[in-house]
C-alpha cells in the first residue's frame, strides 16, 4: 500500500503587499531567523521553552489533520510518519523519524536548526502532537541526544520517571528497551 | 764557396760534433758560474737534484751553439767512435744525464744563475722538492707534476711567473674538487646528509601497493602456519558480578520466552495501535 506523500502545496503563502507570512494560508506566522530564538531560549526559563515547542507541536499536529482528516486513525506507522515528518519539516523543526523496537515507540528527530533548547522542544512538540492526533496522554523521555539531532522513546506519563531514571544511571538503548519490555501487561516481572 | 769546401767545411764540423756529442752542454750562463747546481731530467721523469761542480774547459766556454739545419747534415762515416770520445771527457765531470736541453728560453739563463744560486744555499735542506723549470725548460707547473706524480693537488697559479722569475717557495696546495656528475648523468646523487638520506628512506618505503595481484598459483600450496596462543594468554577480565545477583536481575526464561514471542507476533495494523502498546511499557516491578 503506497500512502500518500505530505502536500505541501501552499503551505506557506506570503504576502508582499501587506507584509504577512500565512501558514496553510489561514494561520499568522512569521519567519524568524533559528539565531534569534536560540539567543531568546538560552535565557528562557524550561517552562517557557516547552510551551514554546507544545504549541508548535499542536500547530504540526493542525497540519496533518487538515491534510488526512479521520483517516489519521488508520494511518500506520510509515503514512503517519510521511504526514507528521512533512508538517515538522514544514515549521523548520528537522527531519522526523519514527520506529518501533518490540512494542516500543522510538522517534529521532534530526537536522535540527535550534541548538538552545532543542530537546525541550522536540519532546514538547511531540507529546503535543501525538495528544492532538490521537488524544492519548503520554511522555516522551530523551535517550540520547547531540547538537542537531534527539533521540526519544514514547511511554506512558506514570513509567516516564522510570524510564528517566534509567537513562540517568547510563543504561545503554538496548539494555533501557529490554528493561521497558520486561513487566508489560503480558510479562509479569 | 765551392761545393768541395762547403763540403769541407761541413766534415770540419761534424769532426767536431761528433768529439763533443758525449759531451754534456754547458750554456754561456751557467759557464760563466764555477759551480752550477742544475736538475736534472732522468728517464722515469723524476727529478733529481745533483751538484755539480763543473770546470768548463776553455774550449766549451768559447764554444757557441751552432743550430743544425736538415739540409745540411751530410751522411759520413764517424772517424771516431762515440766510446772513444767517451775516454776523453774526465770521470769526475760526467754527471748522470741523460738529456739536456738547449732550447731553453732567453730568460732561462738568468733565472738559471739564480735557481743554481739558491738550490746551492738550500743544499743542506733535506726537502727536494722545488723548481728547477727554468733550466730544464720546463715550466714550474710541470715541474710540480713530475716531482708529485701521484698528487691531487695542483697549483697553476704561477705558469705565467714561472719563466721569467724563480720562485722557490713551495708549491702551495689547492684541494681538487670532487667530481660532480653532469645533470644529465644517471648515476645516483649520494644524500648530502643523514636526514637527507632518511627522509629518501621514507620516501622509498611508501610504496603504493597494487591492486592487482597475480592469480593464486595452482597445486598443492603450503598450508599456512597454526596460530600457536600462548599457555598463559588471558582474554580480558570482565567486571566481577555475583551471579545470583545476576539470576535475580536477569528475566526467567518463561519470561524471556514470551517477551520475545509477543515481540514476533507483535505487528500493529495501525499507529494507534502501536502507540496503545508502547504506553503499557514499564508497567512491571
Amino acid at each position: 500500500m503506497t500512502q500518500p506523500a505530505f502536500d505541501a502545496a501552499g503551505a506557506l503563502h506570503f504576502d508582499l503587499a501587506r507584509g504577512n507570512l500565512l501558514l496553510d494560508g489561514k494561520v499568522p506566522a512569521i519567519a524568524v531567523p533559528a539565531s534569534a530564538l536560540d539567543a531568546l531560549f538560552k535565557r528562557a526559563p524550561a517552562d517557557i521553552v516547552e510551551g514554546f515547542g507544545k504549541r508548535l507541536g499542536n500547530q504540526a499536529a493542525d497540519l496533518v489533520r487538515d491534510r488526512v482528516g479521520d483517516k489519521r486513525l488508520l494511518l500506520d506507522l510509515e503514512a503517519l510518519n510521511e504526514q507528521l515528518g512533512g508538517a515538522l519539516a514544514l515549521l523548520g523543526l528537522g527531519d522526523l523519524q519514527m520506529e518501533r523496537w518490540g512494542m516500543a515507540l522510538v522517534v529521532k528527530l534530526k537536522s535540527m536548526t535550534l541548538r538552545s533548547g532543542h530537546v525541550a522542544i522536540a519532546r514538547s512538540a511531540l507529546e503535543a502532537t501525538l495528544f492532538q492526533l490521537f488524544e492519548r496522554p503520554l511522555k516522551a523521555v530523551a535517550v540520547s541526544h547531540d547538537d542537531t539531532s534527539v533521540k526519544l522513546v514514547v511511554v506512558a506519563p506514570e513509567v516516564a520517571a522510570k524510564v528517566e531514571g534509567w537513562v540517568a544511571q547510563g543504561l545503554s538503548f538496548g539494555e533501557l528497551l529490554n528493561k521497558l519490555h520486561v513487566g508489560t501487561d503480558g510479562v509479569s516481572a | 764557396m765551392s761545393v768541395q769546401q762547403k763540403i769541407a767545411a761541413l766534415e770540419g764540423l761534424l769532426v767536431r760534433i761528433e768529439a763533443n756529442r758525449t759531451r754534456p752542454r754547458v750554456v754561456a750562463a751557467a759557464a760563466s758560474s764555477p759551480q752550477v747546481a742544475a736538475a736534472v731530467p732522468l728517464a722515469h721523469g723524476i727529478i733529481e737534484e745533483a751538484p755539480l761542480e763543473l770546470e768548463a774547459p776553455p774550449e766549451l766556454i768559447e764554444a757557441e751553439d751552432i743550430e743544425l739545419f736538415d739540409d745540411e747534415i751530410v751522411e759520413l762515416a764517424p772517424e771516431s767512435t762515440p766510446a772513444e770520445a767517451a775516454e776523453s771527457i774526465p770521470a769526475e765531470s760526467a754527471p748522470p744525464v741523460l738529456e739536456l736541453k738547449i732550447s731553453a728560453p732567453p730568460q732561462a739563463s738568468e733565472a738559471a744563475a739564480i735557481a743554481s744560486a739558491e738550490l746551492e744555499a738550500d743544499l743542506t735542506q733535506p726537502e727536494p722538492v722545488t723548481v728547477e723549470a727554468p733550466i730544464s725548460g720546463e715550466t714550474p707547473s710541470q715541474a710540480a707534476r713530475l716531482t708529485a706524480p701521484e698528487s691531487l693537488e695542483t697549483d697553476f697559479s704561477d705558469v705565467g711567473a714561472g719563466l721569467s722569475t724563480v720562485d722557490s717557495a713551495p708549491i702551495e696546495s689547492v684541494p681538487v674538487e670532487a667530481d660532480e656528475a653532469p645533470a644529465s648523468s644517471r648515476r645516483a646523487k649520494l644524500p648530502a646528509s643523514m636526514s637527507e638520506a632518511l627522509a629518501e628512506a621514507a620516501k622509498a618505503n611508501t610504496r603504493e601497493i597494487p591492486l592487482k595481484t597475480p592469480p593464486p598459483e595452482s597445486g598443492p600450496q603450503a598450508a599456512t602456519p597454526q596460530v600457536q596462543i600462548p599457555a598463559q594468554a588471558k582474554l580480558p577480565s570482565l567486571p566481577f558480578e555475583d551471579p545470583d545477583e545476576a539470576v535475580k536481575r536477569a528475566p526467567s526464561e518463561a519470561q524471556v520466552v514470551q517477551l520475545v514471542g509477543e515481540a514476533r507476533v507483535f505487528k500493529p495494523q495501525t499507529f494507534i495501535e502501536l502507540l496503545d502498546a508502547t504506553l503499557r511499557l514499564g508497567r512491571g516491578d
